[in-house]
């Protein structure tokens, strides 16, 4: 996890299913505690993702809204931002790509 | 017509094995990278669906492949509790709800899907993909 002042940073590598859920809920719990406005989810090498983890997401963004923070998504890759789609996430969490610009 | 049976203990560390068979069987018949990462989604989906209705960590449930030429078929069938399919409601997607998306993205993703489902014998998810025609080399 990375930070400067304004911002967390967590990468989020590898598949999200029922399995490593758990683990990805923990890793932005943790960046919640630097209490920084902004929590970065690098999604860059985030190769899966299914609705357990969009449960997570839409916790964790309800979660953040009340503290005062706010999550946002780097760079998912197609698969991820289908699924973001489908279940209305991208409505409610904003999606920067690579070059820093909003989509 | 072949057909490929796998049975998977009801552990969450074994749906990634789903997704894993389901990609190689959908890579032989050719389908569209698009297509594959959709038939991830939906196994794994109703993989989780079987595991949430399982009734003990040392009980099992079965994942069947029927590869046609046009179209692959696939199976989940637990013999968990069950659930009045009709009962599920479509997913309010406004960030009130976190969960019950399964059903609903399998039936966004899949061309046809059919379930079964008995109170206390079991649930059974039957899904279809057809191959769309496409000009990939």
């Amino acid at each position: 996890m990375g930070m400067n002042e304004e911002q967390a940073v967590v990468k989020i590598k590898g598949e999200v299913d029922i399995y490593s859920v758990d683990q990805f809920r923990e890793s932005i719990e943790k960046s919640m505690d630097q209490k920084t406005p902004k929590i970065i989810l690098d999604c860059t090498d985030l190769s899966y993702i299914d609705s357990t983890g969009m449960g997570v997401l839409i916790e964790m963004r309800n979660k953040t809204m009340e503290l005062g923070q706010k999550i946002v998504m780097k760079n998912p890759k197609p698969n991820v931002k289908k699924l973001l789609s489908l279940t209305g996430v991208d409505k409610i969490i904003d999606i920067i790509e690579n070059s820093g610009g909003k989509r | 017509m072949d057909n490929i049976t796998l049975i998977l203990p009801a552990k969450p560390e074994y749906v990634s094995l789903a997704r894993l068979t389901i990609a190689s069987v959908a890579n032989n018949m050719g389908f569209s990278i698009e297509d594959v990462e959709d038939l991830k989604v939906a196994v794994s989906e109703a993989c989780t669906n079987a595991l949430s209705h399982s009734q003990n960590e040392n009980g099992s449930y079965e994942l069947t492949y029927v590869v046609d030429e046009g179209s692959l078929t696939f199976t989940v069938s637990d013999n968990g509790m069950g659930f009045e399919p009709d009962s599920v409601m479509a997913p309010q997607l406004d960030g009130e709800q976190v969960g019950g998306f399964g059903l609903f993205i399998i039936k966004s993703l899949m061309d046809q899907v059919e379930i079964v489902s008995r109170r206390g014998l079991g649930t059974s998810i039957r899904m279809v993909k057809n191959r769309s025609v496409c000009n990939e080399v």
